[in-house]
């Protein structure tokens, strides 16, 4: 699992390592400053503070980002001044330090090539950040506090972007005026209305409760049922007493037993009245439970709908600032900010309405002289819209720019080699504008930085895919271009086949699949031992479930139930156990903890409560290309990789900096070491008593446990206390050195030997080099 | 009109107070009050006590959420076999199950080889470790028992040497070895174990 997660923190540069690292310890700097903001005597967040402060500084020296080391450094000397009682802690203190928080924030955003460039441009404002910070500044007592700007907004570059809305040239109209970010959210929402942060875990918690209840209320349904049966048989026997009263009439009964016989007949009859009461006060109590509990899952899956606002803060600004920089002139109209969207979608939407919009003022609005020629408006207007249309989700943009010209598409895919003249000249306006979404597409001669790179509309064609909706074009040469997105209201809810699959449910989403079909065995055919059968004339190969998913199969008598999947290009048939039916299911994810399970994309419940799984289809698509190809892929982590990892040295690195961490992981692992890693000391210390390690390399000061409370432990255990341990620490004096080594550490280095040789030496001379 | 409602009520809680004790409620609460009373020695854990197969296990109470009935699980594709056992639902939340036998390399109790069907002690429990939840099957569940640490002997070296890697010592408890697991190195190898 940790490798996985390794692997894919090996693609991924030092500066974003940096990135990463600053936003967990900034969140936890801002935490513990509100934290001493509200009560000034929580001084044992100065700790945490230091801590994260100290490894910040050590990380960007690391990726050798100064100016973050001289903030990083100004807000430590900050809270030393403060622990030491030389230093008392006003707002404006605080303050500071927050925009310190922000500045690293900033500091850690800009590429590695324009670094030099932004640290000269921001000279003034590091200057006069650190000047707010510098003991100087702080000692000196502020007479009017309170009508000192706050420094994050001392550099006019850095105001939120409502109070300079006013840049030249520009008109930037929305039907929501562009306030911070932070307010937008409360702003946009209906009117009055308060909105409430509830964790997700909490909703799907609800969500299940709710759904519980549903299947309470479905099997009172049953037994309100059974009930009914009941009270049929206890008329049958009322029926029975009468024919046996009747048949008595005929013989002579002394009074005595006529009368028992009829008390007996009163008794019954009350019984049945009683029993039609109470059925009816239970079919009433059915009635109401269900409506209520049909109506409480409702609203709680209703809860996971947002307003549209929500995701389409940050698209005014960019269609002004980018507009801007091609020298043209255009504004953005929303509407239907308060459509409601579900959150998943609305968080997906990000990435397709980004490259549309940004597609739209590239390609689509013209230059402000154009424009004049064509009688057009110097301003451009692009529109994006939300509406709920018959059950689906609409989300349209519109540009009123030059149109998509139809001939330019027919010559890119004759130049492309798409297809032939002849063909190109007789497809429809729809069919050409389908080549737009093909991957690598583009119509731009030159790629430019915006768009044109031609991988625009196959994201938005994608996600569309993903989430089960459809994407149309509408173009008027001259006149501007519609995109026009149906999407499904909710990925909560989808409506599924269920299959049975080594004896146990799985559903596959409707929308993603071809056909499912039941066919005798012998329409079956052969070939090269491989099975296949004839649909619409085209061959389709079968592949078992059980086999692409490795679950045992059941196998079955009767005829063979086949899901067909895949597109016209290539088409699968996969062999499950049996159909169980349709159904529509409420999707749950999976947990997290539990990674990316292969072919599997959710979970689910039963309407009688037992679990299913959800198949990603598009996984098993290629998983299922894989096997026909003959490219088995090995089981992860068995046989092969299982061997080499048997004669490299494992070597687990402790350390609470994620840069240091990855830094020493990949300096070992490039020598060949089989590297883990572990977050702090109590993680460690677990790591090393689950699993076998050559060598433990460790920081010193961490959360939870420190490095030389780990030392000791390891060497009280009777089973450790061979282990080598070694110290990398920033502490660099003779004292420390003699507390690691006096805890017990073969080896004690400072964290400046990253830059040379020196660790590698010394874990070499602990145990030896790699044989791999 | 108020004096007249005070009234009524003081004397209807006068006429409560005053009533006759049931037969044989003296001697009841006399026993209770002479009874022998067991102190609570400070720094007593408590622990609940269950079985897997034919060893005895305690886990820390706090670590439990509930103890469910059992359900079906629905296994993972792929991950057939391993400490990931599948999806169990408990109280309509889907909820990662684990196997802790296959964990703590213990023998396979006879409830395991028949993986989806029910035996009348075998129940669900539901941990929670600082939000992460797990659930696994045990044989039989005791229930809560105190004791106090100094009470809790070395592991023995016969123990398997999974096992042993997650017992911080022996309970003697009804003429069996109990084994304590180690709550935070239990999680952290289950949540570990998942992906």
């Amino acid at each position: 699992m940790s490798q996985n997660r390794l692997d894919s923190l090996d693609n991924r540069s030092m500066s974003e390592l940096f990135r990463m690292e600053v936003e967990t310890q900034s969140a936890v700097l801002t935490e513990c400053l509100l934290a001493l903001e509200r009560d000034s005597g929580a001084t044992d967040r100065l700790q945490d503070m230091m801590r994260a402060a100290h490894s910040l500084k050590g990380a960007a020296r690391i990726v050798g980002r100064n100016a973050a080391v001289q903030v990083a450094h100004s807000m430590e000397d900050c809270i030393v001044a403060v622990q030491n009682h030389k230093l008392i802690l006003t707002d404006r203190h605080i303050d500071a330090m927050l925009a310190g928080v922000d500045l690293l924030g900033r500091i850690a955003q800009v590429p590695d090539e324009d670094l030099e460039g932004w640290t000269a441009e921001h000279q003034t404002e590091m200057d006069s950040f650190l000047a707010s910070l510098s003991l100087d500044a702080t000692l000196a007592i502020d007479p009017v506090p309170t009508t000192i700007l706050p420094s994050k907004f001392a550099h006019p570059e850095d105001a939120p972007a409502g109070i300079r809305s006013k840049a030249p040239g520009i008109a930037l109209q929305t039907s929501v005026p562009a306030p911070p970010a932070s307010e937008f959210s409360t702003k946009s929402y209906a009117a009055g209305e308060r909105v409430l942060r509830v964790t997700t875990d909490n909703l799907n918690r609800l969500l299940g409760l709710a759904g519980e209840a549903r299947m309470g209320s479905r099997w009172l349904d049953t037994f309100a049922k059974e009930m009914l049966q009941l009270k049929r048989s206890q008329q049958g026997l009322a029926r029975n007493l009468d024919g046996l009263k009747e048949s008595l009439a005929e013989v002579a009964m002394s009074k005595r037993s006529a009368g028992r016989l009829n008390e007996f007949h009163d008794h019954l009859a009350n019984f049945q009245r009683s029993m039609v009461d109470r059925l009816e006060e239970l079919e009433q109590f059915d009635r109401r439970f269900a409506s209520l509990s049909t109506r409480l899952y409702q609203e709680v899956l209703d809860c996971r709908m947002r307003p549209f606002a929500d995701g389409i803060q940050m698209f005014p600004r960019m269609a002004r600032d980018l507009a801007h920089s091609l020298g043209k002139t255009a504004r953005l109209e929303v509407t239907g900010e308060s459509t409601t969207v579900d959150r998943d979608i609305l968080e997906r939407l990000k990435a397709p309405l980004d490259h549309l919009l940004r597609n739209a003022i590239d390609h689509g609005i013209e230059s402000p002289v154009q424009r004049q020629e064509a009688g057009k408006p110097i301003e451009g207007v692009l529109q994006l819209a939300a509406r709920h249309s018959a059950g689906m989700l609409l989300i349209i943009v519109t540009d009123d720019g030059r149109g998509i010209e139809l001939e330019a598409i027919r010559q890119a895919v004759v130049a492309k080699k798409l297809t032939t003249v002849e063909l190109a000249q007789k497809m429809s306006e729809a069919e050409l504008f389908e080549f737009l979404f093909l991957p690598g597409f583009t119509l731009k001669d030159s790629v430019s930085e915006i768009s044109g790179r031609g991988v625009g509309l196959d994201v938005v064609q994608t996600m569309v895919k993903e989430v089960g909706g459809s994407v149309r074009v509408f173009s008027q040469n001259g006149r501007g271009t519609r995109f026009q997105l149906e999407l499904p209201l909710t990925l909560s809810v989808i409506r599924t086949l269920i299959v049975e699959i080594g004896s146990e449910p799985y559903a596959f989403p409707l929308a993603r699949i071809d056909t499912a079909i039941k066919l005798p065995k012998d329409k079956i055919q052969s070939l090269e031992g491989r099975q296949h059968f004839t649909l619409a004339d085209q061959q389709i190969g079968l592949v078992a479930a059980s086999q692409v998913l490795e679950l045992e199969s059941q196998t079955t008598d009767d005829d063979v139930s086949i899901v067909v999947l895949g597109d016209k290009t290539a088409r699968y048939g996969l062999v499950v156990e049996r159909f169980l039916g349709e159904q529509e299911l409420v999707v749950r994810t999976l947990d997290a903890r539990l990674g990316k399970i292969q072919n599997i994309s959710a979970a689910a419940l039963m309407p009688d409560g037992s679990p299913l799984l959800i198949i990603d289809v598009d996984d098993l698509i290629r998983h299922i290309e894989n096997l026909v190809s003959g490219q088995r892929l090995t089981p992860i982590g068995r046989n092969g990789a299982g061997e080499t990892k048997k004669t490299r040295k494992r070597v687990l690195v402790v350390d609470d900096s994620l840069t240091v961490r990855e830094l020493e992981r990949k300096l070992l692992d490039s020598r060949g070491y089989a590297v883990d890693v572990a977050v702090d000391g109590m993680d460690g210390w677990n790591a090393v008593r689950t699993s076998h390690y050559d060598l433990v390399v460790t920081d010193v000061d961490m959360p939870r446990l420190d490095g030389i409370e780990l030392v000791t432990l390891i060497r009280k255990d009777t089973r450790l206390k061979s282990l080598p341990v070694m110290i990398v620490s920033y502490k660099d004096r003779q004292e420390d050195r003699q507390r690691g080594l006096e805890a017990g550490a073969d080896y004690y280095l400072t964290k400046g030997s990253f830059h040379d040789e020196t660790l590698v030496t010394a874990v070499a001379d602990l145990i030896g080099r790699t044989d791999s | 009109m108020r004096n007249t409602v005070t009234q009524i009520h003081w004397s209807a809680a006068a006429r409560l107070l005053d009533r006759d004790m049931p037969d044989g409620y003296l001697d009841e609460r006399t026993d209770s009050a002479s009874a022998h009373k067991e102190v609570v020695e400070p720094g007593t854990k408590s622990s609940v006590i269950f079985r897997l197969g034919v060893e005895w296990l305690a886990l820390s109470t706090s670590m439990f959420q509930e103890v469910a009935e059992w359900s079906r699980v629905h296994k993972l594709p792929h991950h057939v076999g391993g400490i990931l056992r599948g999806l169990v639902n408990v109280r309509g939340e889907l909820l990662v199950c684990v196997s802790l036998d296959v964990l703590l390399g213990l023998e396979k109790s006879p409830e395991a080889n028949r993986p989806n069907e029910q035996t009348a002690r075998e129940r669900l429990l539901v941990c929670n470790r600082e939000g992460s939840r797990l659930a696994f099957f045990v044989s039989e569940v005791y229930g809560v028992h105190h004791f106090h640490p100094r009470d809790l002997k070395d592991v023995p070296a016969t123990l398997a040497k999974a096992a042993a890697t997650y017992i911080s010592g022996v309970l003697h408890w009804k003429n069996k070895a109990v084994g304590c697991l180690d709550d935070e190195l239990l999680f952290y190898a289950l949540n570990k174990g998942l992906a």
